[in-house]
């Protein structure tokens, strides 16, 4: 007798229903429509596709070879577009990169810190590093971010309890300091430690990078204005798998505000202030990489307040700068710039500037961002402006908006690559905290860029 | 591991969400991520309008119009589901009777009075939902059936486009070429066409859905493949599958342990029928050669229809199952002499080796039943095709 095995499923005379079954088996019938069952075919397997990327968990998001995404990561992997969020920060530095990318660094506010963020004008793609990745403590914050070559891309963060960062860090490092490394598409964090093996606690640092690896940041060896300083230097030539400390000023003083910038003959600088007896300007020179160092001249010594410097340098000339961004009475910006590798300085006074913030350079275009009044915390204050004749005379460039509040003096960044100019601060405007601008054309005009992000 | 709760296509791109990632998948399977959503499980849609695209879960709306931002939603309760029809993102505003339209190609702009009431009863709106260019309202009890009149607000519902009976699962709602499918707030999967619906599940599959929890969170999707079109509902850990074509119904299971089919939700893209992974954040397609869920055991089982005669004894000599065979792998057989309450022990054959074509699965002395029940399996991965079955027995006198 033929017995009803390839019928219809779930249809006729069952004592149990549980008992009659049809899984993963299908009828196929004579005619479309029809009810005589010629067959039970096997359904379709499931043949993988496609492993999507994932955002869940906080995810690192750069870009190697100017593109974002496709990255992956000991930690989960990938780059991301700015996502919706309701946290709000403050724009701490930008970095353009190779092919016009940008790095921003954005550390967050209450509630919790949030992210670098990374910009392509080109394919106006974005992306950002989510601190949410590592077991970091809210507090943890992405003090600088950097785009330092194109391959791999370095991006540095560390972790700091307290929730401000000036030019005058107090910052107690307490849990160590971190870069990323992209590599082959590869994320990997990396622990800063010196050579004993201990972890670098720091205030925050620059950084440079060259295209074969090599990787260099500078920063205070304490941090507090109250201790002796010395300024450090750490140097890695396996693209951060391993680091050297290089102590360019043997000993101890009273140094602040280091910053680290590189020519665009790939030479690198170093300037602070050392305040150990009198103010002085410090200046130092690396030809190869970073290895070995010179220290140069003492640009200057000044009374008064001591403020930040800031530096840049083209192929010709190198230019460090002085002012006061804290001091509301301090009067006059002081731009020094030398031909000769550092060995001779000569002064160019800013008299209506009250301080200067940061500068770059790129060809003639010399770009800085000042104050023009005392008033240290009124938006209309600042200024950014241009000189095409090497720092003597000035023009404005770009106004920030009057209507917003801030800046802070400490947290404009101005950087350069080739052509490619960025200029950022934290400042609320139309009900977001961080304003991002890049000008393409040496200065003459800029656009605004948004991050994406809400404020909250 | 993430689900991955929603596929779309537009224009040349796939979008999944992953978890809580906004993905871009080209042609070529490159991956470009566009942002995250505040959630990474649960109901989510994404729609787009060929520009933009608008996404909506269970708490917030998005938008992606190069960069993910947060859609302002026109009230203050939060979604219950999002559809798009001619130029509008349609969003329903959840424990309401209410839905929303977006400006036209615009999900990032809504008005607060750019909305609409499900007015024929009183129940509240579960799910938006558009097919062939109706607009589907499914409440909890009621459903109504609206189109675009091109009035100021731009949709009016049909004369006669209303259905006294509702939806249970938002999600469950999908849509072929012709219909409408859904699972009822009675618990029964119905089919829509028009402004009519009729049920499409058997009393057996109402009875094994009734049987199950989570209702609320079954999900459906349709797909045609091969000649047939498939209904795909999962509810909680067991899927039935409704064939448009056939009008039978089978279930898909994946694992060990029978467990519900992994397909989450469904698009057509590079020329496959892609499905998303409820739980391992990856694509797969239906592959009609693939004999594994991605390596996963599919175990067919196939229990037939009582075989039995006026309940006299009957004593089973030989049954033969016809499978296609030269494809490998083995049939296990076990039966039931109590209605499915208990089985023998199985007894396993050969399907035949690769190759050998003429291989018959037979097994012979069977004993004596007056009610028996055969269920055979395949556990192994090789092609499985049911011909027939035939029974040698002889029918006794007590």
């Amino acid at each position: 007798m033929e017995i009803p095995f390839v019928g219809g499923a779930y249809l006729g005379r069952s004592p149990n229903l549980n008992a009659q079954v049809c899984q993963n088996l299908y009828p196929v019938v004579d005619q479309q429509g029809g009810k005589s069952v010629l067959a039970l075919f096997g359904v379709p397997g499931l043949t993988g596709y496609l492993n999507l990327v994932s955002g869940g968990g906080g995810v690192i998001s750069v870009y190697e070879d100017s593109e974002l995404g496709g990255l992956s990561s000991p930690q989960g992997s990938v780059m991301l577009l700015p996502s919706p969020a309701t946290y709000r920060g403050y724009l701490q530095n930008t970095d353009p990169g190779p092919d016009g990318m940008v790095s921003c660094s954005i550390t967050g506010a209450s509630p919790i810190a949030i992210n670098s963020f990374i910009h392509n004008p080109d394919s106006n793609t974005k992306g950002e590093l989510d601190i949410g990745l590592f077991p970091l403590t809210i507090d943890g914050h992405i003090i600088n971010s950097f785009v330092a070559s194109k391959t791999p891309c370095v991006a540095r963060r560390s972790n700091f309890t307290a929730t401000t960062f000036s030019a005058y860090s107090d910052l107690d490092g307490i849990n160590g300091n971190f870069i990323e490394v992209i590599k082959n598409g590869i994320v990997t964090r990396k622990t800063l430690t010196y050579s004993n093996g201990s972890t670098v606690h720091s205030s925050p640092f620059w950084m440079e990078a060259f295209d074969n690896g090599v990787i260099i940041i500078a920063y205070l060896g304490k941090v507090g204005l109250s201790t002796n300083n010395i300024i450090k230097v750490m140097r890695s030539i396996d693209y951060g798998e391993t680091w050297t400390t290089i102590n360019i000023l043997e000993t101890s003083g009273h140094f602040a505000t280091p910053t680290l910038f590189k020519g665009s003959n790939n030479n690198l600088y170093i300037s602070c202030i050392d305040t150990t007896s009198t103010n002085r300007i410090r200046f130092w020179v690396s030809q190869d990489s970073g290895a070995t160092w010179t220290q140069k001249t003492i640009i200057a010594s000044f009374s008064g307040t001591a403020g930040i410097v800031c530096g840049c340098a083209n192929d010709t000339t190198i230019y460090v700068a002085h002012g006061s961004a804290y001091s509301a009475s301090a009067s006059g910006a002081y731009i020094y710039y030398s031909t000769d590798l550092g060995n001779t300085w000569t002064l160019i006074t800013q008299a209506t500037w009250r301080s200067i913030s940061c500068m770059a350079v790129s060809g003639s275009a010399l770009i800085a961002c000042t104050k023009l009044t005392s008033d240290l915390f009124t938006p209309s204050a600042f200024r950014v402006q241009v000189s095409t004749d090497g720092g003597v005379t000035f023009a404005n460039s770009l106004d920030p908006p009057t209507d917003a509040t801030g800046p802070y003096p400490y947290n404009h960044s101005l950087r350069n690559n080739g052509s490619t100019f960025t200029y950022t601060y934290d400042g609320l405007k139309d009900g977001v905290y961080l304003s991002y601008y890049v000008s393409t054309d040496a200065g003459a005009t800029w656009t605004s860029e948004s991050i994406g992000r809400v404020a909250g | 591991m993430s689900e991955v709760r929603a596929l779309q296509k537009m224009g040349s791109y796939l979008y999944a969400l992953n978890g809580s990632t906004l993905i871009r998948i080209a042609t070529d399977m490159t991956q470009t991520n566009l942002g995250n959503i505040d959630t990474s499980a649960g109901i989510a849609w994404i729609r787009g309008d060929g520009a933009n695209l608008s996404i909506v879960d269970s708490t917030k709306g998005y938008f992606y119009d190069g960069a993910l931002q947060y859609i302002t939603l026109p009230f203050s309760g939060t979604p219950s589901s999002l559809t798009y029809q001619d130029g509008y993102h349609i969003v329903s505003e959840a424990n309401s009777a209410r839905f929303y339209i977006s400006e036209l190609y615009d999900p990032s702009s809504w008005d607060p009075l750019d909305y609409a009431t499900k007015e024929g009863a009183t129940d509240n709106l579960r799910c938006v939902h558009s097919h062939n260019r109706d607009l589907w309202l499914l409440g909890e009890s009621t459903l109504e059936v609206w189109y675009n009149s091109g009035d100021v607000f731009p949709f009016t519902r049909y004369q006669g486009g209303f259905i006294n009976i509702g939806c249970k699962a938002a999600r469950s709602v999908a849509s072929d070429d012709v219909s409408v499918f859904w699972l009822d707030n009675n618990l029964r999967v119905r089919r829509g066409v028009g402004v009519q619906s009729a049920i499409v599940s058997t009393p057996q599959i109402d009875y094994q859905i009734y049987a199950l929890t989570g209702h609320a969170d079954a999900i459906g999707f349709c797909y045609f493949q091969e000649g047939h079109g498939f209904y795909q509902l999962t509810i909680a850990d067991k899927t039935f599958v409704y064939d448009t074509t056939t009008q039978f119904w089978h279930t898909r299971a994946s694992g060990s342990g029978d467990n519900r089919h992994p397909a989450q939700c469904y698009a057509f893209f590079n020329d496959l029928h892609l499905v998303g992974h409820y739980n391992d954040g990856k694509i797969y397609y239906f592959n009609v050669n693939a004999y594994d869920n991605g390596g996963e055991m599919m175990r067919a089982i196939r229990a037939a229809q009582v075989v039995h005669s006026d309940e006299k004894r009957i004593f089973h000599g030989k049954l033969q199952i016809e499978f296609e065979g030269g494809v490998g792998g083995n049939a296990i057989l076990d039966w039931s002499d109590d209605g499915g309450h208990t089985w023998s022990s199985p007894y396993t054959v050969s399907i035949g080796e690769a190759g050998d074509y003429s291989h018959r699965a037979i097994w012979r002395k069977l004993g004596a039943s007056r009610n028996r029940i055969y269920r055979v399996k395949v556990e192994d991965s090789v092609k499985k095709v049911i011909t027939g079955a035939s029974l040698e027995a002889v029918k006794g006198n007590g």
